[in-house]
């Protein structure tokens, strides 16, 4: 049942070797790494559609399945930016991270919701389902382009320009791609936002002071703060990119420890 | 005849067409030896006009660079070697033993190693490529480039561009300048309409002007005690010139730096930098540092967003690029030596083809003339000069081609141009 899955990991890792020996100038480009990042994505496309399909719901309905959904955005976000900017060497960094969440995902026990719940065969739910994951994997990008910002600056400023740098994206563009990763990442938090509170209407659903609508609220504000902040005069560029890893570190605890201590009605 | 290999045949002629290379570069002779052969570009054209005259070649392609001075072409022949002696024979004792001959597939190796910037004094330096390129366009210009040197320096030219891209030879800059701009690079998304201060006129400045205009930056010149050399850069890149006094108030509008002026102090100071990155709200400023003594303040990098590089930093740089340079050197060489390979087996078999198509030509000729002198006319005499020489031959070729050993079938055609005069 799993196959999918598995063979999704295997490319990963294999997109993540192949980007490493690339990077290492052991093979002469990146074009096998991409390839197997290429496959490894439509499989992990496969996956999510096969879970959907199975269980006639938006394929989120437990924490392995938000893993999943996450790894696929982030990916898709940072296959879009790749077709854009013509850089590999980040590849291997996001294909790693990306073996990072889906991996322990495997742990997880694939189960259905106990029950029949209406709300996960709603439009309107799975809109704000999947545009607030969506969120997170943009806040992801931006944490990751922000890394690699600080690795540029500090190597530039020690005038280590060797052949890495030489591969880096400008240090402009990685700038750029935070200030847009949170925009974009900001515009759909508070898209799903909007829609998870209509259905809450629609659905005369109580419960709106609980964990997880506090910490998106939390999330939104940190977000909405770095994205104001970027243009005012004296802002450093290093914290700036420190404060992003920062706010996707909150983001994650947003993701995962939420969980534990939610009513167990607003999961994911 | 059929499966004549036309698109590579050498030229028809005389047979025995070989690939010949004679000259001199910077293994065998001085820059002072060098630089009495050196022929501009606009002047190549002249001087093959010149040798064909000089000589009797009617064939041939002078590559003239800084490096080296080479004269290619299909057949052989003293005259070369004498007519470049000939340019400058007042140095014609020291230049004894220093010209080199290459034939066949040494020729051919050596080449696409020009081409590649395997054989160039900075190793796999990109514009010996284009200079390739001009000097055979000038030979094809005034009509002394055959079938064979076209082909020869179209691979030459493919063998080039494939070093290029299937190693890292030319990945990474080697030269101060290029170094500089390329940093720029890695620090702006884009230099269109970046605003860079030039100060000073020197020649590695100069050249890291050409390539920031050259990417759209917009360039101020600033002059220093030398006036005059630093307005005819400004005129030569149609930019702004102005006195070096003029550049911390500038500071704060610009994106780069590059200074190499001859001033015996810092013209940037720490403080000039703090003022300029608070008014341009911390910005991504680049700083060069060419110049001995310094004349930016090394303290002037302890700014966020400051990046300050002096000469030292990218010679180090430079040097590092060299060694990854160098380490690709085998890689390039087995590469060329599996295109001049190909090449030169290729080349063999045209001359076969022609030494063949040439004795297929000489008994058409007989065929013709037997039948003119029966009396068969017209049509049918056109279709028996065809078919009988093609009946006779057709077998024999074909057992040549596909039977026999290269050095048997060697022999037999050595044998047939023997017998048959071809």
């Amino acid at each position: 049942m799993d196959k999918l899955f598995w063979m999704a990991s295997l490319f990963y890792f294999l997109a993540a070797a192949g980007h490493f020996l690339w990077a290492k100038e052991i093979l002469k480009n990146a074009r096998i790494g991409k390839a197997f990042l290429i496959l490894a994505f439509v499989l992990h496309s496969a996956e999510l559609l096969r879970q959907g399909l199975i269980t006639g719901m938006f394929p989120l309905f437990n924490l392995r399945n938000a893993v999943l959904f996450f790894s696929w955005c982030v990916v898709l976000l940072y296959g879009a930016l790749l077709i854009r900017h013509r850089f590999e060497l980040l590849s291997f960094f996001t294909v790693v991270l990306i073996l990072v969440f889906i991996l322990p995902a495997a742990l997880i026990p694939n189960t259905a919701p106990s029950g029949d719940r209406p709300a996960l065969r709603d439009w309107v739910t799975a809109l704000h389902i999947g545009l607030s994951v969506f969120s997170y994997a943009a806040f992801c990008v931006a944490a990751l382009a922000a890394c690699g910002y600080l690795v540029e600056h500090r190597r530039l400023k020690n005038k280590d320009a060797g052949a890495v740098v030489l591969r880096l994206p400008p240090l402009e563009m990685l700038d750029t791609i935070q200030t847009k990763s949170i925009r974009c990442g900001l515009s759909t938090l508070g898209l799903g936002t909007l829609t998870g509170f209509c259905w809450a209407v629609r659905e005369s659903w109580a419960v709106l002071v609980e964990p997880k609508i506090l910490m998106t609220g939390f999330v939104f504000v940190i977000y909405l703060f770095l994205a104001l902040i970027r243009r005012r005069p004296g802002i450093s560029t290093r914290k700036y990119a420190g404060a992003v890893i920062a706010g996707f570190i909150v983001c994650l605890a947003s993701f995962f420890i939420i969980n534990f201590i939610s009513s167990g009605k607003h999961q994911f | 005849m059929e499966n004549i290999n036309s698109e590579f045949a050498p030229p028809g002629g005389s047979g025995g067409q070989e690939i010949y290379c004679v000259g001199l570069s910077h293994h065998t002779t001085g820059l002072t030896l060098r630089e009495k052969f050196y022929v501009r570009p606009g002047a190549l054209t002249e001087t093959l006009k010149s040798f064909r005259q000089d000589t009797g070649i009617g064939r041939a392609v002078i590559v003239s660079t800084c490096n080296r001075f080479e004269i290619y072409a299909t057949r052989g022949s003293p005259d070369a070697a004498a007519w470049i002696l000939g340019r400058a024979p007042e140095i014609a004792d020291q230049m004894q033993g220093r010209m080199t001959p290459r034939t066949g597939i040494d020729a051919i190796t050596h080449l696409f190693s020009v081409a590649a910037g395997l054989d160039a004094q900075v190793l796999g330096e990109t514009q010996i490529l284009g200079q390739v390129r001009d000097s055979y366009e000038a030979a094809r210009i005034v009509g002394m480039t055959d079938a064979g040197l076209n082909m020869l320096f179209q691979r030459a030219l493919s063998v080039g561009k494939r070093v290029r891209a299937e190693t890292k030879l030319a990945e990474t800059p080697v030269s101060v300048s290029s170094i500089a701009v390329r940093l720029c690079e890695k620090i702006f998304d884009t230099l269109k309409n970046r605003h860079a201060l030039v100060v000073g006129a020197g020649e590695i400045s100069s050249l890291a002007a050409e390539h920031l205009v050259e990417r759209g930056a917009r360039i101020t010149i600033f002059s220093t005690r030398r006036r005059e050399s630093a307005e005819d850069l400004a005129r030569a890149l149609s930019s702004p010139c102005q006195p070096v006094e003029n550049l911390p108030g500038q500071l704060a509008g610009a994106d780069i730096v590059v200074s190499s002026s001859g001033a015996p102090h810092a013209l940037i100071t720490a403080e000039h930098v703090r003022q300029a990155q608070f008014i341009r709200n911390g910005r991504p400023l680049f700083l060069v540092d060419l110049a001995v003594p310094r004349n930016i303040a090394a303290d002037a990098a302890n700014f966020e967003n400051v990046f300050l590089y002096n000469l030292d930093d990218l010679d180090a740089i430079a040097a590092e690029h060299r060694r990854e340079r160098e380490k690709e050197i085998p890689k390039c060489e087995h590469l060329i030596r599996d295109e001049a390979d190909a090449f030169w087996a290729a080349w063999d078999s045209a001359a076969q083809e022609d030494t063949l198509r040439r004795f297929h030509s000489r008994i058409a000729d007989v065929v013709d003339q037997e039948l003119m002198r029966s009396g068969v006319d017209g049509t049918a005499r056109e279709a028996l000069k065809k078919s009988i020489p093609n009946r006779i031959l057709s077998e024999a070729f074909r057992k040549s081609r596909t039977e026999m050993a290269g050095h048997d079938r060697h022999t037999l055609l050595e044998a047939l141009k023997e017998f048959f005069g071809l």
